[in-house]
């Protein structure tokens, strides 16, 4: 129905203007009192008077009423939209009846589009947007300490040690700081012992957080006397996993590390931790030398506790951080042996992962994968606009007929688009329904609790946001094309006319796709390629026939005298399984962590300006690298007997670095800077990769002790390690009464689960590559058909004029080829700006890979004919009889 | 006496113009007049006020307006009581006549036997 505005169908009742209406009503009244009053005989101006009084607050009344009358027809206006609107909806819902194929498949194309970008955000969302699970977490900013000296290759965002922890909660700026470190615990539940995630915290921590206890009390100041029991607070997913959510449990004792504990309470149900990873416990500091068996927290020098703090209100991090390193400049002064130098950075606290030190890779691996799904969503866009615009076209007599019988042009654009929306929506709902399994998925693959991926009112409004945009890309254009042009064509037209303007808009299209699924199978390309070459890497020390058995807690350990006896008692009973050739003990397995740094001084050695002299190190026991397999080029190794800190073997890079061509043997270096400790180069090791296979061998070095320096067995066997797993698992983990043995897995095995991460990246990006593979071959293969379609008639001319059916079949072939050569082409130049971008999550792979182009041309090629093969099959069947008849 | 002021039971107004609406359509000035002659005068409405009330009951659609001529020829808005307007006004009369005896009976409490 052709309308106006809609305020002029009211105006039918209230004329044009109910300002003027109302005066004139008022004028009535006033005019007929003052004759009444004229009529009992009252002078004119006496009467006049009288009747304003009698009025009363005229000009009130008037603004009431048109108050009333406004508000009246703005309503009036919204439900005459919300009654088109739900025309609109209604006819749309009547036609896609009538095109169920065409509604499901803009419905699934939709879905897959926005699904993949639901799900990536979803994961990005918990990782780094939501704030942490505490209260305020707006004023939490991170603190970190570092050497000023140390401007590259040292950790700019270092932890802190705890008696600088102590002074820095000074700073005024800071309503509050509290610290924490990581610490394993073994809790004994009946018989067994449960390993447990520990946090030490200062006493402060749940109240800075501003975190309540859900049973029982939090940690609390009077737990920081170091005497007594220590108290210990579960966390929730801990105390219901473990305790079965026992309601009475605070106050319990319980043997934690093999010391008596006692359970205060039980932390609220929300605080699931503020980093990426599950804690079970939190115990406080004061308890550091009774439940870890030594005493980090007066130790100036160990900096292992990370601290978060709560801003004053109004007062910025620059601000804090001045404060602090104004606290720290004077601590250099006092105790210049470990604090000269260090400074203080202070950085809003943001999400789960702390993208100052562990997010390093997170950030950029989050923008590929956003990348990625937002390529994914354009191609899925294309392939709607495509259907839209082809659908439309279908519709062009129904259309023409519409705008000919008098309705506005923007009235069936708003028809067409609200259309789209219909569908855009529905698959929304399928998206929404489908990422609320993510929870159920993440827990099945043993994300900690941590990462909430629940969906969330912000995923909510991503994905809305998303589905309108994308409604708004793939269907105003089509719709707007649908609309245009003379109506008399529109109706005039018949269905086989072809129109060279529009086809040329699908072979765009279809290009755009063809182009942005390269960039993507590139990308992946690129991704496995990196991943093969560090599966290729040889990383310099004997893969096979090793084991690393973890141990953690000291259980029954009372001093270190005992712990290092333990430690040697187990490594005899380890030699002396049979099968084993070799044993050796270091802080951690090849391939399993960062380890720890150390600044180094090296007499005779002037570094350069800018030169870190801080590298990493590790403490091994004897024969550590005769069990790892890595030849000693010189020198020698500390080996059975000798038993002490003060001799290192360091590596062939750290040799040539420092030492250029002269022999390093023997030499005597100082670890923690000038006027630290001083020990003896006693061999030269050939470079391994022992942190990680992607990264290349630089300066470390092993200080040499036999009991070692924690709690990695390093087991070479004759034959194949997996046979002994169960005899090292069952000789040494139950019998033994000095550790808790936590895992037992081959070097293989950790190996492979160090390029698990590689591999999961290659394996998300390879999928979502495919699936705008597929989308786009979905496209294609729809734009060739009825570009086909549409020149049946020609052919049938073709034909009948003597060419065969052979021409006619290369003839479609051909015209799909110059759509992916073109969009082929335009792709390969994009991947390289893409390629350049991936550069830093790439080990080993060139900006232009030409494995990677190969394979995917070739992987194109064959898409490209497939998506093809059928509509030139059906072109060459053409009937010329037929079609020339058919109009 | 002075005038009463209908303002002192709330929605009494209403109750005065919806009735004042029953005889029959009228004018605003026709409405103020009737109320005013049927009570003696003991009833006088700031004519802002009823006029407030009047278009407040034609938002609610109790009433509703149309331009006409009064019997002088000039053009005025007439009022007229609606389907609705007839129904809120016979439930306003009963709750009227409950609330009158309620107060009558604390006012005029029963003699104590």
């Amino acid at each position: 129905m052709p309308t106006g505005p809609s305020w002029r169908r009211y105006a039918r009742f209230h004329r044009e203007n109910p300002r003027r209406d109302v005066d004139d009503e008022f004028a009535f009244h006033l005019s007929e009192r003052i004759d009444a009053l004229i009529a009992r005989g009252v002078p004119r101006d006496v009467a006049e008077a009288e009747a304003r009084r009698r009025f009363g607050d005229l000009a009130t009344a008037r603004d009431n009423y048109v108050t009333l009358v406004d508000r009246r027809s703005l309503r009036a206006r919204l439900s005459t939209h919300a009654q088109t609107w739900g025309q609109d909806v209604r006819y749309a819902v009547r036609g896609f009846a009538r095109a169920r194929g065409f509604a499901i498949g803009v419905m699934l194309t939709a879905a897959l589009g926005i699904g993949a970008n639901a799900t990536v955000f979803t994961i990005l969302d918990a990782l780094l947007l939501r704030p942490l699970p505490v209260a305020r977490p707006e004023q939490l900013v991170r603190l970190y300490t570092s050497d000023a000296s140390v401007r590259t290759g040292g950790t700019m965002f270092g932890g802190s040690s705890y008696p600088d922890y102590r002074d820095l909660r000074r700073v005024p700026s800071l309503a509050a700081v509290a610290a924490y470190a990581p610490l394993a615990v073994a809790v004994r539940r009946g018989t067994t012992l449960v390993r447990a995630e520990g946090r030490l915290v200062s006493e402060n921590f749940f109240a800075t957080l501003g975190v309540r206890a859900t049973l029982g009390r939090p940690i609390v100041l009077a737990d920081s006397a170091p005497d007594g029991v220590p108290a210990v607070v579960l966390t929730h997913a801990f105390w219901r996993r473990e305790f079965a959510e026992d309601p009475e449990i605070a106050g319990r004792l319980v043997e934690l590390n093999g010391r008596t504990v006692r359970i205060v309470g039980v932390a609220s149900p929300e605080f699931t931790g503020i980093e990426p990873s599950n804690v079970d416990v939190y115990l406080p500091m004061s308890a550091d030398r009774i439940v870890a068996g030594t005493s980090y927290s007066d130790d100036r020098g160990a900096r292992f506790v990370r601290l978060i703090g709560r801003l004053e209100p109004g007062v910025s991090p620059e601000r804090v951080e001045q404060d602090a390193n104004s606290i720290m400049g004077a601590l250099g002064r006092e105790y210049p042996e470990s604090n000269r130098d260090r400074v203080v950075s202070v950085r809003w606290a943001g999400g789960l992962i702390d993208t100052n030190t562990s997010g390093g890779p997170v950030v950029p691996v989050s923008m590929l994968l956003l990348g990625a799904s937002g390529v994914v969503l354009a191609v899925a866009a294309v392939n709607l606009a495509s259907l839209v615009l082809a659908r439309g076209l279908s519709r062009r007599r129904e259309i023409a007929v519409r705008v000919s019988l008098g309705a506005a042009r923007g009235r069936v654009v708003r028809q067409l688009l609200t259309e789209s929306l219909v569908l855009a929506l529905g698959a929304e709902l399928m998206v929404l329904a489908a990422v609320a399994w993510l929870p159920v998925i993440a827990s099945a693959l043993g994300v900690p609790a941590a990462l909430d991926v629940a969906v969330s009112a912000r995923t909510i409004g991503f994905v809305t946001v998303v589905t309108f945009a994308m409604t708004l890309c793939f269907a105003l254009w089509p719709a707007w094309r649908a609309t245009s042009g003379h109506v008399f064509h529109g109706l005039r037209e018949s269905s086989a006319t072809p129109r060279l303007g529009r086809a040329r808009a699908h072979r765009v299209l279809a290009g755009t796709q063809i182009a942005l699924s390269i960039v993507l199978l590139v990308c992946a390309g690129m991704l496995v390629q990196s991943l093969r070459q560090q599966q290729a890497v040889r990383p310099g020390f004997d893969v096979a026939n090793l084991i690393a058995a973890e141990f953690e807690g000291v259980q029954g350990a009372q001093t270190r005298e005992q712990e290092r006896e333990l430690a040697l008692e187990t490594l005899e009973r380890a030699r002396a399984l049979p099968g084993v050739v070799g044993v050796s003990i270091a802080a951690n397995a090849p391939l399993t962590g960062d380890g720890m740094r150390t600044t180094i001084h090296i007499p005779g050695y002037e570094p350069g300006a800018d030169e870190s002299m801080n590298i990493p190190f590790m403490i091994a026991g004897a024969d550590y690298f005769a069990v790892l397999g890595i030849p000693l080029v010189r020198g020698t190794e500390v080996s059975g007997a000798g038993d002490t800190l003060t001799r290192v073997v360091i590596n062939q890079a750290m040799a040539h670095r420092y030492w250029g061509r002269r022999d390093p043997v023997g030499r005597t270096i100082t670890l923690g800077g000038r006027g630290g400790r001083p020990v003896q180069v006693i061999g030269v090791a050939a470079d391994a990769r022992l942190q990680s296979l992607a990264q290349a061998p630089e300066p470390r070095l092993v200080i040499q002790n036999r009991a070692g320096g924690g709690g990695t067995l390093l087991i070479r066997t004759r034959g194949l390690p997996e046979s002994l797993v169960p005899t090292v698992q069952h000789d040494l983990g139950e019998s033994n009464a000095g550790f808790a043995l936590v895992r037992v897995r081959t070097m293989e095995q950790i190996v492979g689960s160090s390029l698990l991460s590689a591999k999961a990246l290659a394996g998300a990006v390879t999928l979502v590559s495919l699936l705008a593979l597929s989308l786009a071959v979905c496209g294609l293969y729809a734009v060739v058909s009825y570009l086909t379609a549409q020149r049946t008639r020609e052919f049938g001319v073709r034909l009948a004029l003597g060419a065969d059916r052979g021409d006619l079949f290369r003839l479609v072939l051909a015209s799909g080829g110059r759509i992916s050569v073109v969009g082929g082409a335009i792709g390969l130049a994009l991947s390289v700006g893409a390629g350049a971008a991936l550069q830093g999550m790439l080990y080993s792979v060139r900006l232009v890979d030409v494995p990677t182009v190969l394979t995917v041309m070739a992987v194109m090629m064959v898409v490209v004919l497939v998506a093809t093969l059928g509509p030139a099959l059906r072109a060459s069947r053409t009937s010329p009889v037929e079609t020339l008849r058919a109009d | 006496m002075p005038p009463v002021s209908p303002q002192l039971f709330q929605g009494t107004l209403d109750l005065l113009i919806l009735q004042t609406l029953a005889w029959g359509p009228r004018h605003g000035y026709a409405i103020a007049d009737w109320i005013e002659t049927t009570t003696d005068g003991d009833v006088q409405i700031e004519d802002a006020s009823l006029y407030t009330a009047l278009h407040k009951l034609e938002d609610r659609g109790w009433v509703s307006a149309e331009w006409g001529l009064s019997e002088k020829g000039k053009r005025a808005k007439f009022y007229r009581l609606t389907t609705v307007g007839h129904t809120q006004l016979r439930s306003r009369i009963r709750a009227w006549e409950r609330y009158v005896a309620s107060i009558g009976k604390i006012i005029r409490p029963p003699a104590p036997a």
